[in-house]
């Protein structure tokens, strides 16, 4: 039987992220979701390049690409969507996640 | 400031410099500590990057400059040229210059003052070959004084002329 | 909700620091335009619908009214709107020679004063205007406010027209990142760091303004090498002449009647240069293309003499050396113009981005690059020389003009009378060799030299321009140490006592607003937090000794307290005990999520 992912990742943040991973210029195993709890009221994501698999991530893989997920931020995102976002004048990504319950003015950060 | 133009744009201290490389090195350190890198930096890195960015903009024109680096080679050399002991008294380049002035004021037709900037720039050139055998192999920084001082005199000329072109065309 | 982006391994930047979004604007004569670019591209942000809003301002019912509005409101009120602001900025009332509108304060060296309605405003306070409505109706179609820009000036904008410039951006409450002279933004446009290395030439004739620059590409940075022109001819000029064709005494017409002739006569411009093979009509007047030609040689023949004395002062002396030739400004499109240029260059001129939309695009990059970082870079020079007034009115250049900036140059002067215990320095912007023949950009006394005889002090004086052109000078007695230093502001612009009263008077209005804003913020963060705790205290308290539950709950009341009848200055306290309960359970969140974590994982081993 497949193992169920911890989050869906929607075609455009897998081809943006496929083309980022092309675009940094040195090999890549993937991306990492990772957790910090600091920010203006509780925690934010981060999304880093990853150079090497920790023992501990999670991993999620998307034809080839790989998302790894800190042990810290399984929680958090689990059950999200991980969406790419084009805008007026900005673009990036997007959890979009039945946990959050709150958010600050910012976006950056949430609370569980 | 403690360093001189040749150490902070990385030439050796010679009058015979390469003005590509020269340029290329001002360029590269320019891109490193113009302000424009520091934008949203704190206010203390910015004000270094703009001293820093400040002082690359002055050697650069130091060096690039046929005269200026004539006189930074003398400062180096620790033989300051002092332009208050050195007004002309060469009665030769008096002579040379009067008689410049004189043709100057005469010339009336587009061709005459084509080919005196020609000439002169000509002679500029002599000067500066000049300059290098003396600054660069003989070592005499007297005769290169001297000649610190015709060149200023010729570059002066030459922006006349060519002054004087403009406002005939 | 803002979005997140990729970053290097260990590279977050904490929230809040995310690279910031910045515009260009282009704060033109006749039009201003503001451009964005990002990673897709660079692009004019159409506002209202339209890519150009014309730089008009005017005052109906005490209310400003910018842009198309304005120009509409001058059919029916004249006298109440203002356009070619831009003229006003780069000179003092008394050097104006000829507006469009009254200057209150003709006779004066300083800042010109224009009536609209019963109000008289500067200038400074028009731009302002202008540069608010711009980034109002930008900050309408985004969630994150953008406040940050860079803002093009002509390359040949005196000092205190920089000034000016930044002041009216402060005003708007835009944070301005740099300066950048608007050929060396149209160049950028052009892309022409990807081009060969050599010499660009870029010219720029707008409503006001001429401008030439000599640019150098070379290793991908863009270097200034040589600017010139002159801040009192452009297009308007042209418009000008049509005008006095038609009617000889233009002069004495009403102020109305001259405005309505100058906009027959810009029409009669505009159609020609598009139909130079049609003749123009409107009521008794009549202009044919040779009768434009005829009227605009003087100017054309101006601009071109300017292009030769630009190339002098770069030293350039093969006119094949120079590359491209780059048109920018609306009043470029007159064929007599492109023709000129074409003969003297034998070379066809670069116009394929619209020229009234080309600077703007550029001013966008360069704000992307600064934000974003970039591989190139741009080195750009001052535009005029700087000096002190030495003895019997004669002026002492300090910076030439065409010098790189930043830059930072000392000189040292001396005392010419015994016992002489101050020393006047007055600072001067031009090329001209005498103090009256240029603009006096400010004076002060250095004070307390020890006496000496004449000759004997060592003043050094530092004149030093930032990246964005603007200038401060330090005086120093070199024996005592004695030192002062100033920013110059413009004689005749506005003084900093000026500017607070108006930033005072813009804030008056929107400090109430400003402060409920910051009260709300800061107490929906506190609820937040607040509901979360509750939450968890339910949940979790056990991972909480008993000594630190009562603590957060002391401190959890006490906010609590605060948020039920907030007051305007309780928001300090607000964000203060909020910050103390942050602390306060940054350990507990953390307990809280390892207990999850450790959970998850027992889970997910089963």
């Amino acid at each position: 039987m497949a193992k169920k992912t911890p989050i869906t990742v929607t075609q455009a943040a897998a081809d943006q992220i496929r083309n980022l991973l092309d675009q940094r210029g040195k090999p890549s195993v993937g991306i990492r979701v990772g957790i910090r709890t600091r920010g203006c009221s509780g925690h934010s994501y981060t999304l880093e390049y990853a150079d090497d698999i920790q023992p501990m991530d999670e991993v999620v893989d998307l034809n080839g690409v790989k998302i790894l997920i800190d042990p810290k931020a399984i929680l958090f995102v689990l059950g999200t969507e991980m969406d790419f976002v084009e805008e007026d004048l900005e673009n990036g990504f997007k959890f979009q996640n039945p946990n959050e319950k709150g958010r600050c003015g910012c976006g950056e950060s949430f609370h569980v | 400031m403690p360093v001189n133009a040749f150490e902070t744009l990385g030439m050796s201290p010679e009058y015979d410099i390469n003005l590509d490389t020269l340029s290329n090195h001002y360029l590269e350190r320019q891109r490193l500590v113009h302000p424009d890198r520091f934008i949203s930096k704190p206010s203390e890195e910015k004000l270094y990057a703009q001293q820093h960015s400040s002082y690359l903009n002055q050697c650069y024109q130091t060096l690039k400059d046929n005269i200026s680096r004539a006189e930074a080679l003398l400062d180096y050399h620790k033989t300051p040229f002092d332009s208050a002991e050195n007004t002309i008294q060469d009665p030769v380049l008096l002579h040379e210059s009067m008689d410049h002035r004189e043709k100057l004021m005469m010339m009336d037709t587009k061709e005459q003052l084509y080919n005196f900037k020609q000439d002169i720039e000509n002679i500029i050139k002599a000067v500066v070959l000049e300059m290098k055998n003396n600054l660069d192999a003989l070592k005499d920084f007297h005769k290169a004084k001297k000649l610190i001082l015709r060149l200023k005199y010729l570059e002066k000329l030459l922006t006349e002329i060519k002054q004087k072109e403009a406002a005939d065309s | 909700m803002s979005l997140l982006q990729i970053h290097e391994p260990g590279k977050t930047p904490q929230p809040h620091e995310e690279k910031s979004v910045a515009i260009g604007i282009d704060l033109g004569t006749t039009n201003s335009v503001v451009g964005f670019a990002d990673e897709k591209g660079v692009r004019i942000l159409s506002i209202d619908g339209h890519n150009l809003v014309p730089s008009a301002v005017g005052i109906k019912d005490k209310n400003f009214v910018i842009g198309k509005d304005a120009l509409k409101l001058r059919d029916s009120n004249p006298q109440d709107v203002i356009t070619s602001i831009k003229r006003l900025i780069s000179s003092s009332a008394k050097e104006i020679p000829y507006f469009n509108h009254k200057i209150e304060n003709k006779e004066q060296d300083a800042m010109a004063l224009v009536k609209l309605e019963d109000q008289i405003l500067n200038p400074v306070h028009l731009s302002s205007e202008i540069l608010k409505y711009l980034k109002n109706k930008v900050n309408d179609k985004v969630e994150n406010q953008i406040n940050q820009c860079v803002i093009t000036v002509p390359a040949y904008f005196p000092e205190s027209a920089r000034v000016a410039t930044k002041d009216a951006a402060k005003l708007a409450g835009l944070d301005v990142l740099r300066l950048i002279s608007e050929p060396t933004a149209a160049a950028l446009a052009y892309n022409l760091d990807e081009a060969k290395e050599g010499y660009y030439l870029v010219y720029d004739l707008g409503g006001g303004t001429f401008d030439i620059t000599l640019l150098k590409m070379s290793k991908g940075v863009f270097q200034v090498i040589a600017t010139g022109g002159n801040t009192s001819i452009g297009g308007d000029d042209i418009d000008f002449e049509i005008a006095h064709n038609f009617s000889q005494n233009l002069k004495d017409l009403s102020q109305s009647g001259q405005k309505k002739l100058l906009q027959i006569s810009k029409e009669a411009k505009e159609f020609l240069s598009q139909n130079p093979d049609r003749l123009w009509k409107n009521g008794k007047y009549k202009l044919s293309y040779n009768d434009l030609e005829k009227l605009s040689e003087k100017i054309v023949s101006t601009t071109i003499k300017g292009v030769k004395n630009t190339l002098i002062d770069a030293k350039i002396t093969e006119i094949s050396d120079i590359n491209e030739i780059i048109l920018v400004g609306g009043s470029t499109r007159l064929p007599s113009i492109k023709n000129a240029l074409k003969d003297y260059f034998s070379k066809e001129p670069l116009c394929s981005i619209n020229p009234d939309e080309v600077v703007a695009l550029g001013a966008a990059l360069q704000a992307r690059a600064l934000t974003h970082g970039s591989d190139k870079l741009l080195l750009d020079v001052t535009p005029l020389s700087l000096g002190l007034e030495t003895m019997g009115g004669m002026i002492e250049k300090v910076i030439p003009r065409n010098s790189a900036i930043p830059c930072s140059i000392a000189q040292e002067f001396t005392t010419y009378q015994d016992g002489q215990n101050a020393l006047s320095i007055h600072v001067l912007q031009g090329e001209r060799e005498m103090v009256d023949q240029c603009q006096s950009l400010g004076k002060f006394i250095l004070k307390g030299i020890p006496p000496m005889s004449a000759g004997m002090a060592r003043i050094l004086v530092t004149f030093t321009l930032d990246a964005d052109g603007l200038l401060s000078v330090t005086a120093r007695e070199k024996t005592t140490g004695i030192q002062q230093s100033i920013h110059i502001k413009p004689s005749y612009g506005l003084s900093h006592e000026q500017m607070a009263t108006m930033l005072k008077e813009s804030y008056e209005h929107a400090e109430e607003d400003v402060k409920q804003r910051l009260l709300t913020e800061a107490c929906v963060d506190a609820q937040q937090i607040l509901n979360v705790l509750t939450t968890a205290l339910e949940n979790d308290r056990d991972l909480l000794s008993e000594a630190e539950f009562d603590q957060i709950r002391t401190t959890s009341n006490e906010l609590a307290a605060l948020l039920e009848h907030p007051a305007l200055e309780d928001r300090n306290k607000v964000v203060g005990v909020t910050k103390n309960l942050e602390s306060l359970t940054q350990e507990f969140a953390e307990r809280r999520i390892n207990k999850a974590v450790n959970k998850a994982l027992k889970g997910s081993e089963i």
